[in-house]
């Protein structure tokens, strides 16, 4: 005889019941085999439900690699697209009278770019302004194949050259661009001191205008916004900078480095 | 003379892990009186007992191959059927007399009493004649030794909740017991 703790409770109870047997219900097993019947018949009927889906996907994905036809996109030039190449410049040479290629020789892509180069440098230094800007406008059908010819691709003009050609001096980067559409545009840009006021009153009839910077792009926002002949500020490239003030009209105090 | 041929537990395992009916049946008749025993101490008769050990015993087989061989298989396949049955408490919840800790008081223990007297089935009886949160708190606390925390967490109920469920589901038990042994006595003597 003892008090009765709470431990004395518990161990009563843990000792009497902790492993306690008690004879289960004859049908029990039965019941707990028709549920695992039951789920082998749900895994069987998925089964081929995978089988199928995972089928039709190989099907489609070998369908996309082997029967899918191939559309060739051609970024860069080889001698078959020169020939291309040539065939639409040649168009466009005829329309205008301005040569471009030689007609002696196949060239490769880079030596037609280089001669192109070449030969249209020679034509500004000879023609006059180098703010010129020749809009050709060639029939649809001499440019059939224009798929093949290369987007756009810049023409550089180095040191020497420039000072070979003395028109050429301010000439900073020459553009040549087949566009999509029917119109072949060849440009230049004068440089940046000339470009806002160039913009609103040398431009007037909204011909295209060029921004290459983001100098460019301020002396346009500033030239939409101030009216006057000498804005507000002005970016232009220098040696020093990229993107340099040289121009600030304040009203009272002006500034102009140049 | 038993013709039935006896498998090893490494066997037994192994034919459930492949999902042969013969090796799973064995399982079942090697445990399901131990089992059913767990869930006799959960249930609030026979009839829930039998459907939690059966409901224990299907997620056995589903789950078998999650047992990686730590610690004992009989320990994890009882851990089975004492989450089947808070399982189904959970589900049968319905409404449950939280008391709370503060209104409990420390009740004098002065009462005597010969333990020896009393057998597993009137005991089974008596945790049985609780409430289904007392029950499962005595039983998980008492016997299965989980903490007030985890069965706090396993109930979705706080520690403090926990505490005074034990603490209520002891002084109902005490008191069975001994107007139980009170009568044993009188009849002993009588």
């Amino acid at each position: 005889m003892k008090q009765m703790l709470d431990n004395d409770i518990d161990n009563l109870f843990k000792s009497s019941l902790g492993d306690v047997e008690f004879k289960p219900a004859a049908e029990s097993w039965k019941k707990i085999s028709l549920q695992l019947q039951l789920d082998n018949k749900q895994e069987k009927n998925i089964l081929p439900v995978w089988l199928a889906a995972a089928s039709i996907l190989i099907i489609i994905t070998l369908g996309l690699k082997f029967f899918t036809p191939k559309e060739v996109i051609r970024l860069t030039g080889n001698s078959t697209q020169g020939f291309v190449i040539m065939d639409d410049i040649r168009a466009v040479e005829h329309k205008t009278n301005i040569k471009y290629l030689p007609v002696e020789k196949e060239l490769s892509l880079n030596e037609i770019k280089r001669e192109n180069e070449k030969r249209f440098l020679s034509m500004l230094a000879r023609k006059g302004s180098p703010s010129e800007e020749r809009k050709i406008t060639p029939k649809k059908e001499n440019l059939s194949r224009r798929n093949n010819f290369p987007a756009s691709f810049p023409l550089n003009i180095n040191k020497d050259t420039r000072e070979e050609i003395p028109h050429l001096q301010d000439i900073k980067l020459l553009t040549i661009t087949a566009p999509d559409a029917n119109e072949l545009v060849l440009a230049t840009e004068t440089p940046a001191t000339n470009i806002p006021d160039a913009d609103k009153e040398s431009n007037p009839s909204g011909r295209k205008s060029f921004i290459n910077s983001v100098g460019d792009l301020v002396n346009f926002v500033i030239a939409k916004v101030d009216g006057r002949n000498q804005k507000l500020f002005h970016v232009s490239k220098t040696e020093e900078s990229d993107m340099e003030i040289t121009q600030i009209n304040l009203g009272l105090i002006k500034y102009n480095k140049n | 003379m038993n013709l039935e041929h006896k498998y090893s537990l490494e066997e037994i395992i192994k034919g459930c892990l492949e999902k042969k009916a013969r090796y799973q049946e064995s399982l079942y008749k090697l445990m399901a009186p131990k089992m059913l025993g767990v869930c006799m101490r959960y249930a609030k008769d026979q009839f829930e007992a039998e459907d939690m050990m059966q409901s224990g015993f299907v997620k056995v087989f589903r789950k078998i191959e999650m047992y990686k061989g730590e610690g004992s298989f009989e320990g994890w396949v009882r851990r089975i059927m004492v989450n089947t049955s808070i399982e189904f408490y959970r589900k049968n919840l319905r409404s449950l007399n939280v008391v709370d800790i503060t209104e409990i008081k420390e009740q004098e223990v002065s009462t005597s009493f010969d333990m020896g007297s009393l057998n597993a089935k009137d005991l089974l009886i008596l945790i049985q004649g609780l409430s289904a949160g007392y029950r499962m708190v005595f039983n998980m606390y008492a016997i299965e030794g989980f903490s007030h925390k985890e069965i706090a967490s396993e109930l979705g109920i706080t520690e403090g909740a926990s505490k005074s469920q034990l603490s209520r589901a002891r002084a109902i038990l005490r008191q069975q017991v001994l107007k139980m042994e009170g009568q044993v006595y009188e009849t002993n003597v009588g």
